[in-house]
C-alpha cells in the first residue's frame, strides 16, 4: 500500500519523490543497473496484506458462524424445536456471500480479475470493442495470470447476435484487450458482451531435419523436401503435421496443418542448411521490415493450416554450398479452449463511430 | 467466508451437542443457517484513486515559479497478459525505457479547484508524473480539490485492412493512413504512405503508434516508418488496388470522463 505517512512537503518547497535515492550519484548508477523491462510492482506487500485480511475474515467468520450457531441453539431451546429452528435460518440466510471485491465498473471474468468495456471502435469493414483489466482485493497484479482469448457474443436486445473473430493483444498495451466481431450498425450500448469460452495459450518447441544430406541448391529454381519427425502432438490442441519444405537461393517456405478436434496453431520456424556455409532462414511475416520498431511479439493468430514464408538471416549469405544437411527448429502456438460464463455490460463505453467515413 | 463460517459453525456445534442439552432438531436446524454478507472492504487504500485499470495516489501540491504542481504516482492493477515483450536492442532501447516509466493509465488534462474558479493545467506526456498549473499571479488561492478531465489508456488492435490508391481510410478517430505518392521506375514502382496521427500522446515516434506490414506478393522492400510513414517498393508488375495491409498498433487513446477530487485527497502542507 502507499505510504501513509503525513506529508512532509510545504508550499513552495519541491514536491516530495518517493522514487529518488539518496544521492545523485546512487541515482545515476541505479539508473545505469535498471533494466528498460523493469516494471515498478504496484504493491509488493499485496499478496501478504491480502492473506492477513483473508485470516481476519475468515476468523470473523468462524466466530459469526458460531454465533450464529449459538443463538440458533438457543432460540430452539427456548422455543418450541421446529418454529425456533426456523426462524435462526431466516435470520442467517437473508444474504448470500458477495466475492473479492473489484474496482469500480469491472465485473467478474477469471480467476481473481475483472473487465471493463472502454471503448467500442465502429468501422465500416469491423467493430473493436475493447476491454480493460483489473484483479480484485485479494490478487496481485504481478502473479495473476488475465484473460488470454475466447469466444465472445455480442448480444443485442433484439435477440441479434455477433461471435467474435478474434481476441487481440499487445504486451505494449498490457490492461487491455480488444475483441474483433463483424461490422454492424446497430446501437451498441444496450447491447451485452457474453463469454462462452477461455482460451489458454501453449506454446512448445520442436524440431525436425531432412533425411540426409542434399546435393545442393539449384540453381534456378527449388527444391521440395520432406522433414521427418513430421507430426507433432500438440497437447489438448490435435496433430501438427509438416508439410513439404521447398528452398531455393535466398528463400523457402514451409506447410504445415493442424489435425483432429478443430485444433488452430501458428508456427515459427527457423531452418539451418549447413553445408560449406551455414544459411539460416528465419519467417517472414509482414512486420520483418519493422522488427526494430516494434517492442513486443503479440500473440500471433492461429490458423488450421499456414504455408510460413522463409527468407534468410542474412541477406547476404543464401548458399550453404553442398552437400548440405537440413534442420528445422520452431515454435508452435496453440489453445486449449473450456466452457465460460461471463457477461459484461456495454453501457458507458465510449463509441466511436467511423462508419460513415469510409 | 463461507468456510469460516461453517467451520466456525461446526466447532460451535460440536460443542453443543458434547455439552449442551439432547434436542437434536433444534441443533440441526441451527447448523445449516451459516451464510451472511461479507463485510465491506477498502478495495484499495483510502487515498487511492481508482483510474480505470489503475490507482492514482496524488503526493502533494506545491507551488513554483508561479505555477502549481501536483505531483502524483500511479500504480497498475491489471493482471498479466499473453504475448511477451521483445529483448531490448541498440534499437529499441530508449524505447523500452519510455515504455517501462509508463504506467496503464495516463493523466493529462486536469483542473485546479479553487476558491476563485478553476485552472486548467496538464501532463505532459505518459512518463509524467505532475501535473501543472499556471497561477494568474503566480499566487495559489484556496483549493477546493482537483478534476482530472482526460486521461488515456493504450488499446490494442490487430487487424487486415485494404487501403485504395486512390482515397485515405480511417483506422481510428483522426487517425488515417492513405497512399500519398506512387513513383514509377525502370522495373518497379516505389509506393508512399502516409499515417496521420491526431497527436496528443498518440504521436508519430510513441511505440505503440499503428504499424502497417505490406501483404502479398512482388512487394520487394518496406522502409522502417519515416517521418510521415512507410516506403514500399513493388517489382511484380502493377500494384494491385487496393493494398492489403496487416494492421497493428497499442496506441493511446482519449478517455474524456472527469474524475473530481475534493481537497482532502491533495494532501497539501
Amino acid at each position: 500500500m502507499a505510504d501513509t505517512s503525513p506529508p512532509r512537503n510545504t508550499p513552495g518547497s519541491p514536491a516530495p519523490d518517493s522514487r529518488a535515492p539518496e544521492s545523485a550519484h546512487e541515482s545515476a548508477l541505479a539508473e545505469l543497473l535498471r533494466s528498460p523491462l523493469d516494471e515498478v510492482p504496484r504493491h509488493r506487500d499485496r499478496a501478504p496484506q491480502g492473506r492477513a485480511l483473508s485470516a481476519a475474515l475468515f476468523l470473523a467468520a468462524a466466530l459469526a458462524g458460531a454465533g450464529f450457531t449459538v443463538l440458533g441453539y438457543r432460540l430452539a431451546a427456548d422455543n418450541e424445536g421446529g418454529a425456533a429452528a426456523s426462524a435462526a435460518t431466516t435470520a442467517a440466510t437473508a444474504t448470500t456471500a458477495a466475492g473479492p471485491v473489484l474496482p469500480a465498473g469491472y465485473q467478474p471474468l477469471g480467476e481473481g480479475y475483472g473487465a471493463r468495456v472502454e471503448r467500442i471502435l465502429l468501422r465500416p469493414d469491423a467493430a473493436f470493442v475493447s476491454l480493460t483489466f483489473a484483479v480484485d482485493a485479494e490478487h496481485d497484479p504481478t502473479e495473476t495470470i488475465g484473460h488470454q482469448g475466447g469466444q465472445w457474443l455480442l448480444e443485442f436486445p433484439d435477440g441479434t447476435t455477433l461471435q467474435s473473430s478474434a481476441v487481440v493483444f499487445d504486451p505494449v498495451a498490457r490492461a487491455a484487450a480488444t475483441i474483433l466481431f463483424p461490422a454492424f450498425d446497430s446501437d451498441p450500448a444496450p447491447a451485452t458482451l457474453r463469454l462462452v469460452s477461455v482460451e489458454e495459450i501453449h506454446t512448445a518447441e520442436f524440431s525436425a531435419a531432412g533425411a540426409g544430406s542434399e546435393p545442393a541448391l539449384p540453381e534456378d529454381g527449388g527444391m521440395s523436401l520432406t522433414l521427418e519427425p513430421a507430426t507433432f502432438a500438440l497437447e489438448g490442441g490435435g496433430t501438427l503435421r509438416l508439410g513439404t519444405l521447398s528452398l531455393e537461393r535466398g528463400a523457402g517456405a514451409l506447410e504445415w496443418t493442424v489435425e483432429g478436434g478443430g485444433g488452430k496453431a501458428y508456427v515459427n520456424p527457423t531452418v539451418t542448411l549447413e553445408g560449406t556455409t551455414e544459411v539460416a532462414l528465419t519467417l517472414h511475416d509482414p512486420f520483418f521490415n519493422l522488427r526494430n520498431r516494434a517492442l513486443s511479439d503479440p500473440p500471433p493468430p492461429l490458423a488450421a493450416a499456414g504455408r510460413a514464408k522463409l527468407i534468410p538471416l542474412n541477406p547476404t549469405v543464401t548458399d550453404p554450398g553442398g552437400p548440405f544437411g537440413v534442420t528445422l527448429s520452431f515454435e508452435a502456438t496453440w489453445t486449449t479452449s473450456s466452457p465460460a460464463a461471463a457477461v459484461l455490460t456495454l453501457e458507458g463505453a465510449d463509441v466511436v463511430d467511423l462508419t460513415a467515413s469510409g | 467466508m463461507a468456510l469460516g463460517l461453517a467451520l466456525g459453525a461446526g466447532v460451535a456445534l460440536a460443542g453443543l451437542l458434547l455439552f449442551g442439552d439432547d434436542d437434536p432438531a433444534a441443533v440441526t436446524a441451527a447448523a445449516t443457517t451459516t451464510t451472511t454478507t461479507a463485510p465491506a472492504v477498502w478495495w484499495v487504500d483510502a487515498r487511492e484513486i481508482q483510474l480505470g485499470p489503475a490507482v492514482m495516489v496524488l503526493e502533494g501540491l506545491t507551488v513554483e515559479d508561479g505555477e502549481a504542481v501536483l505531483a502524483f504516482e500511479i500504480f497498475d492493477l491489471n493482471p498479466t497478459s499473453p504475448g511477451r515483450l521483445r529483448e531490448p536492442t541498440y534499437h529499441t532501447s530508449i524505447q523500452f525505457q519510455r515504455l517501462s516509466e509508463e504506467a496503464a493509465v495516463a493523466p493529462e488534462r486536469w483542473t485546479l479547484l479553487t476558491v476563485s474558479g478553476e485552472i486548467p493545467g496538464s501532463t505532459l506526456s505518459p512518463r509524467g508524473r505532475t501535473a501543472r498549473f499556471e497561477l494568474p499571479g503566480g499566487v495559489l488561492p484556496e483549493v477546493l480539490g482537483v478534476r482530472l478531465d482526460r486521461y488515456w489508456i493504450r488499446l490494442p488492435y490487430a487487424y487486415e485492412m485494404a487501403l485504395p490508391l486512390n482515397s485515405p481510410v480511417y483506422l481510428d478517430n483522426d487517425c488515417s493512413v492513405g497512399v500519398s505518392r506512387l513513383i514509377e521506375q525502370g522495373t518497379s514502382t516505389i509506393v508512399q504512405v502516409d499515417i496521420a496521427l491526431p497527436g496528443g500522446f498518440a504521436h508519430e515516434a510513441d511505440p505503440g503508434a499503428p504499424l502497417l506490414g505490406v501483404l502479398g506478393e512482388g512487394w520487394a522492400f518496406t522502409s522502417g516508418r519515416t517521418s510521415t510513414g512507410i516506403q514500399l517498393v513493388h517489382e511484380a508488375g502493377p500494384v494491385p488496388d487496393p493494398i492489403p495491409f496487416a494492421v497493428r498498433a497499442a496506441h493511446w487513446v482519449p478517455f474524456d470522463k472527469p474524475l473530481e477530487v475534493d481537497a482532502g485527497a491533495l494532501r497539501l502542507g
